[in-house]
């Protein structure tokens, strides 16, 4: 194990390489004092040396413990927890069906599709969703709503909420007709009360509440879904340089993907989409390029068929490419009307 | 908040030191790195990197607003903030309420289809005092194609509102409280847009119209390649966006539309089946198709678009893109006072034809109602464009008829007030030869003294030569002199082929020098008279040598011993002396 690969500022970097020290096994049995001397640093310092170096070296000789390596699962445990992982609905049966049942907690899933095709409808659809009571089947968790474009309209959330209180309420009384049903939860207010909004106008401050989730959300507790609409309208605006932008992407891409897997919360992008030249032709696809393309676990892409909405699914590790219509309605994201077998395998 | 500077977050001190001295001065510098390319940068340990970035994100970071609170706020301040109205009922409830606050709606359409008239009502409306349903407010209007008429929306205000119009002084007032701008460029509208920006809060400006932003975005970069326009428009689409967050007014920007073509149909790889199948069902939809201009990004930037088309002698105002209401279309007319929908229940369009935009039977439509307007150029321009549209013109034979004309006739206007050049000089050209005095007659001796001088001159100086050659003999023309005299008008005729050529010569060298100029590289252009006076010296040259050679063999022959004459004709000589003028 080399020195140059520990988290070190370059400086006390060199110091250490200067001094000597190349590998950390020659740093194991030594005290800080005497590494103090040394490097000619502070004692202090030379602990925090000593402290990165027992950390590192703790996760390479991890061989006695009972998994192999420290940290990884096998694929058994995984199974098990995929099991009972929750998802959360869309309020369209045919597109829960292809997506395995809703939406995952634990992974980041990017929508995209056309303007005005629905995406910030599903984003507040399941913004609404997310916070069905256990009792009722839902999750019964909170939203955050990150609002890169001002299109969160507080009306139609009200009605969405309305729609939906009302629905699982019919639904649930058919089912369990002697349940009592706790009356304060489901309220429209209470439902949006739990959607927390940050309206954002620049790409640092995209970056900044991404970073600030983190915190954010182990401070509010019970949070089971995030929600950016829309991931791509600042950074396609005032970028100019490229290369800066996928670094700053695939950063962000990054700690989202680390936030859904430490609080198994389930993070929704909704991306817009843009042409590109293939084959001769014009064809649409998904913006912010290649790079950010392997960025997402999931990638659904919403289209017209006809006078149809439907959802594509594009990419994923566990689920087949499969489409499914769907309609918006007044009440929100509904099954489309006309058919209920509507599912194709493509 | 992107712009707040490190050193007042609070940061400890040493930190907050050693970001200054690498100059990451504000939270967007810092954001903008990695937190491995700051370490690499700051020279500290990971850790502290961490922490610091993640203080600087979270002072960074807008405060957060439960939904709730949103909803609280807007039902107090309705009054203040909410909608603005379109007073018209059917589309007010389809965005419940009307145009909403800080967000951008979008208005677009076919030429002549009653954008203008649109904002001009909205721009009245806003003006409106609030006990008729107005906002009081002051209205900037940005007229970048030059429409706004303050005539026509005096009388869209005098027919919806007579009373209110018909009290003194009330007009002026509100026209006072409309503001127009009319930029000329896209940086003149730029600068403008960073000026508003400041007197939007100062001066209780309640909305901004924008007509039409397609017109200076496609105007400027016309030529240009697509990435400019791209960035162009991604500037002032967040900063538009970031003006009606910041103030919370509405914006409302119209926008033009452009005939897709047939390659550009868009759609997803996997849908390249699909689609296909599409085509060949329904070809002519796609002939008369009209997009939105300024592309897919902007369609995506706008919260609100508002299509108005004409279908079958109908025009319709339809929801194209709204996240609160459902796709619905409504039916309208422009009347004196604005437009105005024929009923207020919309009818609900199915599937992505809301985003089509139809333009069929408009102009039967202007004509029957007589608009107010006497010329509208924009009609007029389209018309002219179809008109002007031909099937193949691109490999039709240019007919010259439409650039020469036969017949030329004399300008009438003063001769000094030509400023092309080229002109200038074709009428200085036509002035002599259609000028009264200058008669057939005189084209006849001018040419033919012309001819004269060409034919003439040359021949007199050889007759020179052969009269002197001629005295220089003693007697009588003999046989022998006959024959002299034969050969040398052998000699001329071939010296006429041979002037001829060099004729020829002097435009090619002529074209050589011109071509040799443009390159850059080659000699000089002749001036003039030059090629002149190396034709006639090489013919005077030429002239010589023949002559001295005919008198040679002419004393030769004199010595006796007969040679053939005819040997003499094609004298190498002469040749050897063109190939130096070539040289």
């Amino acid at each position: 194990m080399e020195i140059s690969s520990l988290p070190l500022s370059p400086s006390l970097r060199s110091k250490l390489l200067s001094a000597g020290y190349t590998n950390l096994c020659s740093l194991s049995s030594i005290s800080p004092p005497e590494l103090a001397r040394a490097l000619n640093i502070s004692n202090h310092e030379a602990a925090g040396v000593l402290k990165v170096v027992l950390q590192r070296s703790r996760v390479d000789g991890a061989g006695e413990s009972h998994a192999i390596i420290n940290g990884a699962r096998t694929a058994w445990d995984i199974l098990r927890d995929e099991q009972t992982l929750t998802r959360i609905t869309t309020s369209c049966e045919e597109v829960d069906t292809i997506l395995g049942g809703g939406i995952n907690c634990k992974e980041v899933t990017e929508i995209g599709g056309v303007p005005g095709i629905g995406k910030t409808q599903l984003g507040i659809q399941l913004a609404i969703n997310v916070q069905i009571p256990v009792d009722y089947g839902g999750l019964g968790g909170k939203a955050i709503y990150i609002d890169t474009e001002g299109s969160f309209m507080v009306e139609r959330v009200f009605q969405i909420a309305e729609a939906c209180i009302q629905d699982t309420l019919d639904n649930f009384s058919l089912k369990h007709k002697d349940f009592q049903v706790c009356e304060e939860k489901m309220q429209p207010k209470a439902f949006l009360a739990n959607i927390f909004y940050f309206r954002i106008c620049s790409y640092t401050e995209q970056i900044a509440v991404i970073n600030y989730l983190d915190k954010f959300i182990a401070e509010q507790q019970n949070v089971k879904l995030v929600v950016i609409d829309s991931v791509t309208f600042h950074f396609r605006q005032d970028f100019e340089d490229l290369a800066l932008r996928t670094r700053v992407l695939s950063g962000m891409a990054l700690k989202l993907m680390k936030l859904a897997k430490k609080f198994s919360l389930a993070v929704v992008l909704l991306n817009q989409v843009t042409t590109k030249f293939i084959d001769g032709s014009f064809q649409l696809t998904l913006a912010l390029g290649d790079s950010w393309s392997h960025a997402c676990t999931n990638r659904v892409i919403l289209y017209w068929n006809g006078n149809e909405r439907y959802a594509y699914i594009d990419k994923s590790p566990s689920l087949q490419s499969a489409s499914a219509s769907f309609s918006v309605t007044s009440k929100g994201i509904r099954s489309a009307t006309s058919n209920s077998k509507r599912i194709k395998v493509m | 908040m992107a712009n707040k500077l490190i050193s007042q977050m609070g940061l400890p001190q040493s930190i907050a030191n050693i970001f200054a001295a690498r100059n990451i001065l504000t939270a967007k510098d810092a954001l903008s790195l990695t937190e491995f390319e700051l370490m690499e940068l700051l020279d500290v340990g990971l850790d502290d990197i961490t922490s610091a970035v993640e203080h600087i994100s979270e002072i960074a970071c807008p405060p957060f607003r439960t939904a709730l609170l949103l909803m609280e706020d807007h039902v107090q301040n309705a009054h203040l903030i909410g909608h603005l109205p379109t007073c018209l009922k059917g589309l007010d409830d389809a965005l419940c309420g009307g145009i909403p606050s800080g967000a951008l709606t979008e208005l677009v359409g076919p030429a002549g289809i009653g954008k203008t008239q649109f904002c001009l009502k909205l721009a009245l409306l806003a003006a409106l005092p609030t006990s008729h349903g107005g906002l009081s407010g002051r209205v900037i209007y940005i007229d970048t194609e030059s429409k706004f008429s303050s005539r026509r929306m005096m009388e869209i205000g005098e027919n919806s509102f007579p009373k209110l119009f018909q009290m003194e002084g009330k007009a002026q007032e509100m026209a006072g409280n409309i503001i127009v701008l009319q930029p000329m460029s896209l940086s003149e509208f730029t600068e403008s847009l960073q000026q508003i920006k400041l007197s939007l809060l100062q001066h209780q400006v309640k909305l901004l119209i924008i007509d039409s932003m397609a017109a200076l975005i496609s105007g400027d970069n016309e030529r240009n390649s697509w990435a400019p326009r791209q960035n162009a428009l991604g500037w002032h689409v967040s900063f538009l966006k970031s003006l009606a967050e910041f103030s919370q007014i509405p914006i409302v920007v119209t926008n033009q539309v452009r005939a897709q073509s047939d390659n550009r149909a868009f759609c997803y790889p996997f849908q390249a089946q699909i689609s296909n199948d599409e085509h060949v069902k329904n070809p002519e939809r796609l002939e008369s198709h009209l997009v939105a201009a300024l592309g897919i990004n902007w369609a995506h930037a706008v919260t609100i678009r508002l299509v108005l088309e004409a279908n079958s002698d109908q025009r319709f105002i339809k929801v194209a893109k709204s996240p609160n209401s459902p796709p619905l279309a409504f039916p309208f007319v422009v009347t004196p006072s604005g437009v105005s929908l024929q009923c207020d229940e919309g009818i609900e369009v199915m599937g992505p034809h809301v985003q089509t935009i139809h333009c069929q039977g408009i102009s039967d439509l202007v004509l029957g109602e007589r608009l107010w307007l006497k010329t509208n150029w924009d009609k007029a321009w389209s018309s002219f464009r179809k008109k002007r549209k031909r099937p193949h013109s691109h490999n039709s034979i240019q007919i010259p008829d439409k650039y020469v004309s036969w017949d030329p006739t004399r300008f009438e206007y003063p001769f000094s007030e030509e400023p092309d050049p080229i002109k200038r000089r074709e009428r200085s050209n036509l002035m002599v030869w259609t000028s009264p005095i200058f008669k057939p007659a005189g084209a006849i001796v001018v040419v033919s003294m012309l001819l004269i001088y060409t034919l003439l001159v040359p021949l007199k100086c050889f007759e020179f030569l052969l009269f002197k050659r001629l005295c220089s003999f003693s007697h009588f023309p003999s046989s022998r002199d006959l024959l002299f005299l034969s050969s040398s008008l052998i000699l001329l005729t071939k010296y006429l082929s041979s002037s001829s050529s060099l004729f020829l010569k002097r435009d090619k060298m002529a074209f050589q020098a011109a071509y040799s100029k443009k390159k850059g590289t080659g000699k000089p252009l002749p001036k003039r008279g030059q090629i002149k006076a190396k034709i006639f010296r090489d013919l005077f040259r030429s002239v010589l040598t023949i002559v001295s050679n005919a008198g040679e063999n002419a004393r030769r022959r004199k010595g006796g011993k007969g040679r053939s004459p005819s040997s003499v004709a094609p004298s190498p000589s002469s040749h050897t002396s063109y190939a130096r003028s070539d040289a």
